[in-house]
Parts: C-alpha cells; structure tokens; sequence
C-alpha cells in the first residue's frame, strides 16, 4: 500500500491525519491543518528571549487561547518540516492581521536581511491570521540550490482559512525569527 | 570530472551522474550555467504536472539565482495535491522566507529574475512580464543559475518533464541563451536529468528521463 505523505500548505481531516501519522513521519512531517479543539489551552511562549527589533511594550493578554490552540493542534505535523530529534516546543502564538504580520515580516528583514516587496498580506490588512513559532530540530522540506542549508532550530508557521504553511526558517540562530507579539510592534 | 561536495554531485560531463540519494529530505536535479562570471539575471519556461496518483505530496519547478556569498533567491512553480502555485523564497545567511506564493494559472510560465531596473539595486520577480515582488538583496550581481526539479519525497513519480527556454543575461547586456551545458547537480537515486540542449533540461524522479 502506498502511503501518501504531504508537506506544505493543506488541509487534512483530522482523522486521515491521525491515521497516516504514523508512517508519513517516517518519511517527513506533513502540513496538516485539523480542526481547532474545542479546550482552550492558556498561551505562553515557551521561552523568553530579547527581539531583534524594537517593539512596543507588549499587551498582558496579547495572544489569544485561539491560537495557541490551533498552533498545537501542528506541533506533532509541522507543515514541510521534519523533526529530527525529540520533540517540537510551541514558542509563541498570536492572532494577528494580515497587517500586523506584514509589519512583523519588515522588523525582521530589517534585521536579518532578506525579504520581500510588496509584503504579503499587504492587499489584505485586516485578513486574520494565526502565526506559530516553533523550536526544535528540523530539517526544513524546502526547495533551493543543491546542497543548501536545511537545518533549522526555529520556523515560522502562519495559518491562514485553516490553511497552515511554513513561513520563514531560522538557518542557525533562532533569535532572527523573534517571539515577539506582532500586535505590539508600531506599524 | 566528478566533484562531490557534501552531497552535491556535480559534473563537467554530460551524462548523468549517479552517486547519491536524496533521502530524506531533498531530491534534487538540476541544470546548472555557470560559466559566465561576473553577473546574472535568469529567465525560463516550464510547466508539468503531478501525476495525479501522487495527489498529496508537493514537488517544484524552481530557478534559483545564487550570489557569491551563497545568499539567494529562487522562484518557480509548486505542485501539490493537484494543484499549483507560483512561489518564491528569499534566503539570507540566516534566514529563509517565503515572500510570494499565488495561485497559478495552467499553462506554461516564464519565470524570471532580474536586476529592478529603475534603480539597478535589488532583485525582482516576473511571471510571464508581469512584475510580482522585489527580492530585497543588495547584491550586485549573481555567481550562478540552476533550474530543473526539486521534491522532498523520494517515493514520488514524477514523469519526465524539460525547463526550456533557459537564458541569462549580465550586467544591462539582453538575455541569451544558456550556453555550453556548464554543469547540472542530481540526486540519484531517485532523479534522473539530462541537457536535452543547452537551453533545455530534462528532469524526473522515479521515472525514466529518456
């Protein structure tokens, strides 16, 4: 029987999901998108550090249960990522606009360099979204030039109409992709 | 002359090389022009389609630009689950983004990756002469050009399929074809890959090239 395995933007029944978990993740963890749980789970970063770009001071309750909880519901199937060794952290989860996720996207290339014009979720600023930040240790299922670099120890997944797909990649440090809230950052 | 750098095979010759596999994270063949220094831009054309029995999995039709210090930007087509969509990733040393990813249309596409010729300073992206994103690198000219296959699945079957019409273009000369069959870099097994002419490369995975 062949099993067919995903990465990348999709949207999987959570049933087919479970079922195929098993043997897809010995080829590559897939993109899968289930339906949020109904328990909302409180929202924490898992780890604290300093942004790489100045940012507002941050709200109290500035990420929603929401999103943590439908950042979770990937932790075991990160879209186009493969989990090299133990297990994947939650970060940072926020419900953010197509506008504040923009901004976040500046801050960072002002920073690290690369990026892109026009942003891409500048013709739809109030579009919203859920942006995930997960540690651990990836290889990233990505196209590029042969040979390149496909270690990762943070990645950047944004979940738009319940669609999750990996975003942005940490190459070695994951500081250069930031937890901060992007409903914080001055647009 | 066969180099192996950590994975990458690549050779001066014209048949394939068959030395190393892509499991489990990156199948890969692509042709590769390289011997012009000093600066490129890069156009092609394909297009293919999944085979519908691989609905599900992903593969793309990328070209990437390579700068010297190993940066660089890539665009292409992105098959998956029947569907497809163009896309580009701008990689910085420390960092990978996505910075466009749209619906495509059917059909063949010219991708193409050049200097923004208002201010000659960063990269952007055309898909069919329509401007699509700025690539926002400061660099001023390229190292090298690849195009072909890539997947991450090495039980995919892809049929055989060409990037043609493969150009470059330096500094602010005209685009000409790729010349001399310079160099290409395959995974295999699962790829196969061959220069069906300088400007056209063949590309498959699991799946006879000729």
């Amino acid at each position: 029987m062949r099993v067919i395995c995903r990465t990348g933007a999709v949207a999987v029944l959570f049933a087919f999901a479970a079922a195929s978990l098993g043997a897809c993740s010995a080829l590559y963890a897939g993109a899968t998108t289930a339906p949020l749980p109904t328990t909302a789970t409180p929202t924490a970063a898992a780890d604290v550090e300093v942004p790489t770009f100045a940012s507002e001071p941050s709200s109290a309750d500035s990420s929603t249960a929401a999103a943590t909880a439908a950042c979770s519901a990937l932790l075991d199937n990160i879209p186009s990522v493969q989990l090299n060794s133990g297990k994947a952290t939650l970060a940072a989860s926020y419900e953010v606009t197509g506008a504040q996720l923009d901004t976040y996207f500046a801050r960072m290339h002002e920073t690290n360099g690369g990026g892109g014009s026009p942003l891409p979720w500048e013709d739809k600023p109030n579009k919203q979204l859920t942006m995930c930040i997960f540690d651990g240790d990836f290889t990233t299922l990505t196209p590029g030039p042969p040979g390149h670099d496909t270690s990762s120890p943070r990645v950047l997944v944004v979940i738009e109409d319940g669609l999750a797909d990996l975003w942005s990649i940490a190459l070695e440090d994951r500081s250069v992709i930031p937890t901060t809230d992007p409903a914080t950052l001055r647009q | 002359m066969l180099i192996s750098l950590a994975g990458l095979v690549r050779t001066s010759d014209v048949d394939p090389v068959r030395a190393v596999s892509c499991a489990p994270s990156h199948c890969y063949s692509h042709g590769i022009e390289n011997s012009v220094a000093n600066g490129y831009a890069g156009t092609k054309n394909t297009h293919w389609v999944l085979d519908v029995n691989n609905s599900g999995s992903v593969a793309w039709a990328p070209m990437w630009l390579v700068f010297p210090d190993g940066h660089w930007v890539e665009v292409g087509t992105r098959y998956e689950n029947g569907l497809e969509r163009h896309y580009s990733w701008n990689c910085s040393a420390v960092q990978c983004d996505y910075i466009w990813n749209a619906v495509a249309s059917l059909g063949n596409h010219v991708y193409r990756i050049g200097r923004n010729t208002s201010d000659n300073s960063d990269w952007d992206i055309y898909v069919d002469g329509d401007f699509k994103v700025t690539a926002l690198n400061n660099w001023t000219y390229g190292d090298w050009l690849g195009a072909g296959y890539d997947s991450t699945n090495p039980n995919l079957h892809v049929d055989a399929f060409a990037t043609y019409d493969l150009k470059y273009k330096t500094g602010n000369g005209s685009f000409q074809d790729w010349a001399g069959k310079d160099d290409f870099a395959l995974a295999d097994p699962p790829n196969c890959g061959f220069w069906n002419s300088a400007t056209s490369w063949w590309a498959a995975e699991n799946e006879p090239c000729v």
